[in-house]
């Protein structure tokens, strides 16, 4: 079995990230699944900056990423990620309650790879998330050199 | 002056007639001759001159006011002149002149004193018929000839005769033979003056004929004058010339009657020498053949004395003469016959004694001597009448001579006169053609047009600029064509109407006519006319002028539209001259100042502005006056009634065709009502910017609003079913039935409110997302949304009746909602019908709109809630019986009205509904 490919979710609601987790769980998917709280704590993250400047090497498979956040939101992150040379490559969902179109469109303007409304009902939201999960963090074969290794 | 003249005249001549009259009454021949030993004027001379001088005093008096006095008065005298002419003529006496007074008898040469002489008499006609003639109605020129010709005769001879009296001259001399009285003459004189100044005074009736001008006038007089005097001459000629061959004859006669005397005195000589020498011879010889001769002599002898002494009855001297001779003779006859009785009987010697004796030739010497005597006498007497008749020749011949030269030489000044005269007309008569023939060029070329109709109205006379205009010829016009014929109907009308009143009042002018051409093409003209009328007044002819003035109609017509276009106009058109008096006030500025169009005519305009702005209006007026223009000035009126009004005028200065600045127009538009909805406008306008802002700011907020449900309510609704559905998971085998359903509800509950979150937030979006407009075709879509409908109703019996739809521009996405909630209504209010018919169809309405309709035959509705139907969570059923979050419908018909268009719906319970959706016309939606 190969790697598994890191799961980058950015969600400031820590229900949603337990939900969106049992979702990904349900359908075992076993990869790692890294979550910051809001927009700032991502954008560290990914720059290994503060908290996580010892975190290991190499960017995530795919970010799921709310738009809706204190501090910097979603869209902020996305456009950082999209200016930033060596974050710009990596594949972005937008994983939303919303469904505005301005929302959609903006988001798809930055260069969002996905994005999915988070159904209210439950069984539908299990499936939207594995599959986003199954497709890009375990089908989509992301841009080379750029996935960092479980040491 | 004239007249007083001639009555004065008149007054003198009556003064002269009983002067006379009274002179033979009293037997003073100073009265009746006034020069001594000289011819007296007649009685009934004196009569006849009193009636005539009445007769002129009365025609000049004013005093007299009817000319039958003067007339009378000039007929009365010929009832003594002309049985005194009568008398003259056919030498009989009715003895005229001792009708009234007797005159003593006498004569003197060879004149009857007291008896009216034949001249006096013509002249006394001649009077007559001149004062006759100024009393009669009669043309002047006519008046003039006779009364001027007879007047200046009289004067002629008067003067001729009364000066031959003061003055001794041959001509004179021998005037004064003729019988006419010194005073007659003078009252003759004074008579022809009288009546001449009656003549040139205004008191004789009659007129000269108007072509009778001053210089005309003055030849008639002139040629009246001339011939008076001529007439005069000639008639003293005449008389003259009767009376001295009378005295030639007479003298003739007296002359042969001389010589007779003196024959028949040698005859008596000669008779008695032969008795005397036959005596004798007898006595001698005895030889009776001296005896015959004897007897022969003394049966003559007295037959000749006889004669003698009847040819000198007349001369006494003579006869006393012829008395003695008588005796003689008788002596002288008895000697020789006793000489031959002495004889007869054989006495010879006694006889021869007898002779011897010598009785017989003393009485035969006596005799010679006394018959010598006797003619001698005769022979001077002989010498007296030949002189007499010498000189009566002379005079004869010097009188006809020197008035054969007067009348010569006015004769002569005639010709001059009338030759001249004859040459100025031939002169003024070629004048007269050229100026005819200018006057002909100037009708026929003038630039109008002329003609004359007759009482008929036909034409008598066209111009050739008329006829031009006409396009006929003369022939075909004169004597043919009435002027009606040219005429079209309306314009006949006039003609018919005014025709009769220009006849009878003899003028017209400014009619207007239609008239046809001949080629049946129409133009307008102007008629003017005066009529042509004969002495009476009758109407002859038109004298009229024509004017085309096709021109002018169509600038009036122009005019007409203009003003009919400024009269028409609410706003106020007012024309005025450059110092602002109002000559134009349209129906507008009657309507806008409340001034009447007669009141405001010939008022300044300052009449309608407020007292403070009238020096305003005067600069504005002299800036118009320099020709500035002025747009849309907004200034301040003077209503009538007082209000002030607001109005926007536009000022022009008005040119006429040379450019020149005549006066000013305005245009007042009353700005008082758009001032008002301005105002209340802006007002508005501020409201809604408000309103706008504070909708901009509500949309925003709804927009956050929407966002935040769309985010944070259905987080929380998907953590409740997500962790709903963990918990079941992990604790089903330990949850009783009750447990299970109770979290069965909670996930339908959530899964309900999230339904109506998104229903809400896409009615929200509906209402505010831009339509984005396309062609849309409707049966397409309906197809497609049957489609999509095909996944629920798989299991179900639908009968799916769909017919022609429009094609309708709208928002594809949006329409497309529209009929998935319309058809997707219809499929679940059917689901209780084992058989679901569903139809789609679509008419088009009359306004244009094209209705489309989604009948079912469902579970329908009660019409008493219609009005819900559309509403926001309104719901007609139980969401037990049929799910739904009651926001569809409400969607449809915002995305309809959206789209301009409407939405309404028709049930019954039980019998199913049909919605309707009405689309604007093409006309309406399209831009």
């Amino acid at each position: 079995m190969s790697e598994l490919k890191r799961i980058f979710l950015v969600d400031d609601s820590s229900r949603d990230i337990e939900l969106t987790l049992a979702a990904l769980e349900e359908h075992h998917l076993a990869n790692e699944v890294v979550v910051a709280r809001d927009g700032a704590q991502a954008l560290d993250y990914l720059r290994r900056r503060g908290e996580y400047t010892q975190r290991p090497d190499g960017n995530p498979a795919v970010i799921l990423l709310d738009i809706k956040m204190p501090k910097v939101d979603g869209m902020e992150v996305l456009r950082t990620i999209r200016g930033d040379e060596k974050l710009k490559l990596i594949p972005v969902v937008m994983l939303t309650s919303s469904r505005e179109d301005r929302d959609l469109v903006e988001s798809y303007r930055l260069g969002v790879n996905a994005y999915v409304v988070k159904p209210v009902d439950f069984d539908q939201f299990v499936r939207a998330v594995s599959e986003v999960g199954l497709f890009w963090a375990i089908l989509n074969e992301p841009p080379p050199g750029t996935i960092g290794r479980n040491i | 002056m004239l007249e007083r003249l001639s009555k004065i005249s008149g007054l003198a001549v009556i003064s002269i007639g009983l002067l006379t009259v009274a002179g033979w009454l009293v037997d003073s021949r100073m009265m009746t001759a006034w020069i001594a030993d000289s011819l007296p004027m007649a009685p009934n001379t004196g009569i006849a001159f009193t009636l005539l001088g009445l007769a002129l005093w009365s025609l000049s008096s004013k005093a007299v006011p009817t000319p039958v006095i003067p007339r009378i008065f000039s007929l009365l005298p010929l009832t003594l002149v002309l049985p005194r002419i009568v008398e003259y003529l056919f030498r009989v006496d009715l003895g005229v002149d001792g009708w009234l007074i007797q005159a003593p008898a006498g004569i003197r040469t060879g004149t009857e004193i007291g008896r009216m002489g034949f001249f006096t008499a013509f002249c006394f006609v001649l009077a007559s018929l001149a004062l006759l003639t100024s009393t009669l109605p009669m043309p002047r020129r006519f008046i003039e000839s006779i009364a001027g010709v007879s007047s200046v005769a009289l004067i002629g001879i008067g003067l001729l005769f009364s000066f031959g009296y003061l003055f001794t001259s041959p001509l004179f001399s021998a005037v004064t033979t003729i019988p006419l009285a010194f005073n007659t003459a003078i009252a003759f004189l004074i008579l022809g003056l009288g009546t001449i100044l009656a003549l040139l005074s205004d008191r004789v009736a009659g007129q000269f004929p108007s072509a009778f001008d001053a210089k005309l006038r003055r030849l008639h007089r002139f040629i009246v004058t001339g011939f008076g005097l001529a007439f005069a001459a000639v008639l003293v000629i005449s008389i003259i010339s009767y009376e001295n061959t009378t005295q030639l004859v007479e003298s003739t006669r007296l002359v042969a009657h001389t010589y007779r005397v003196l024959a028949e005195a040698e005859g008596i000589i000669s008779t008695m020498k032969g008795i005397e020498s036959a005596s004798r011879g007898y006595a001698l010889s005895a030889d009776t053949s001296f005896l015959r001769t004897y007897r022969e002599g003394t049966a003559a002898i007295w037959d000749q004395f006889r004669i003698l002494r009847q040819l000198t009855m007349d001369n006494p001297k003579q006869q006393e003469r012829l008395e003695r001779l008588e005796k003689i003779l008788q002596s002288k006859v008895d000697f020789s016959r006793t000489v031959v009785e002495l004889i007869q009987q054989n006495n010879l010697r006694q006889g021869q004694e007898l002779i011897r004796g010598g009785r017989g030739r003393v009485e035969m010497d006596s005799i010679k001597a006394l018959l010598h005597r006797f003619e001698a006498d005769e022979r001077q007497l002989l010498e007296m009448r030949m002189q007499d008749r010498e000189s009566n020749i002379q005079k004869t011949i010097v009188t006809f001579t020197l008035l054969s030269v007067f009348v010569m030489i006015l004769l002569g000044i005639f010709y001059v006169v009338i030759e001249r005269s004859l040459v100025d007309r031939q002169k003024s008569e070629e004048g007269l053609k050229s100026a005819a023939r200018e006057i002909e060029d100037l009708y026929n070329n003038a630039p109008c047009g002329y003609h004359s109709l007759d009482h008929e109205g036909r034409f008598v006379r066209i111009n050739d600029t008329e006829l031009a205009w006409l396009g006929y010829t003369q022939n075909e016009v004169l004597g043919k064509m009435r002027f009606t014929d040219l005429l079209t109907s309306s314009s006949f009308a006039t003609f018919q109407e005014n025709f009769p009143k220009f006849r009878e009042q003899g003028h017209i002018e400014g009619l207007e006519f239609e008239v046809r051409r001949k080629d049946g093409s129409t133009f307008w003209v102007m008629l003017s006319a005066t009529a042509v009328v004969d002495e009476s007044g009758r109407y002859l002819r038109s004298r009229s002028t024509m004017f085309d003035i096709s021109e002018r109609k169509r600038a009036e017509a122009t005019i007409r539209r203009l003003a009919a276009i400024v009269d028409s106009t609410n706003d106020a058109v007012i024309g005025k001259s450059l110092d602002g008096i109002v000559t134009s006030w349209n129906r507008g500025a009657v309507a806008l100042f409340g001034y009447p169009t007669e009141e405001m005519i010939g008022k300044s305009i300052t009449t309608v502005f407020p007292p403070e702005h009238v020096d305003q209006i005067k600069t504005t007026l002299d800036r118009i006056g320099s020709g500035a223009h002025i747009s849309h000035y907004e200034t301040r009126c003077l209503r009538k009634d007082g209000r002030i009004l607001e109005v926007s005028v536009t000022i022009s200065p008005i040119r006429d065709a040379a450019g020149t600045i005549v006066g000013v127009s305005t245009i007042a538009r009353d700005m008082t009502s758009l001032k008002e909805s301005q105002r209340k406008l802006e007002a508005l306008n501020k409201e809604l910017e408000q309103k706008t802002s504070e909708l901009e700011f509500v949309n925003k907020e709804l927009e956050a609003f929407s966002y935040s449900v769309s985010h944070d309510l259905r987080a929380p609704l998907r953590h409740i079913n997500g962790f709903v559905d963990l918990l079941r998971k992990q604790a089903e085998p330990h949850l009783d039935e009750i447990s299970r359903r109770h979290l069965e509800i909670i996930t339908k509950s959530a899964t309900h409110m999230g339904q109506l979150i998104d229903d809400l937030l896409v009615f929200s979006r509906m209402s505010r997302k831009d339509l984005v407009k396309g062609e849309v075709d409707l049966n397409t879509l309906v197809k497609e949304v049957v489609k999509l409908l095909e996944m629920e109703t798989k299991d179900r019996s639908i009968e799916w009746n769909i017919g022609t739809l429009p094609t309708v521009r709208g928002d594809l996405a949006m329409l497309r909602m529209v009929f998935v909630n319309l058809l997707s209504n219809a499929v679940k209010y059917t689901r209780t019908r084992p058989h679901a018919v569903i139809e789609i169809g679509s008419r088009i309405e009359e306004t244009g709109e094209r209705v489309v309709w989604v009948k079912d035959n469902g579970v329908g509705f009660d019409m008493n809630y219609v009005h819900k139907l559309f509403g926001v969570f309104q719901r007609l059923h139980l969401a037990d019986e049929f799910e739904g979050t009651g926001i569809g419908l409400a969607t449809v018909q915002r995305i309809i009205q959206r789209h301009g268009g409407r939405v309404w719906a028709e049930g019954t319970i039980d019998q199913g509904a049909t919605l309707y959706c009405a689309f604007p016309s093409q006309e309406k939606e399209s831009p």
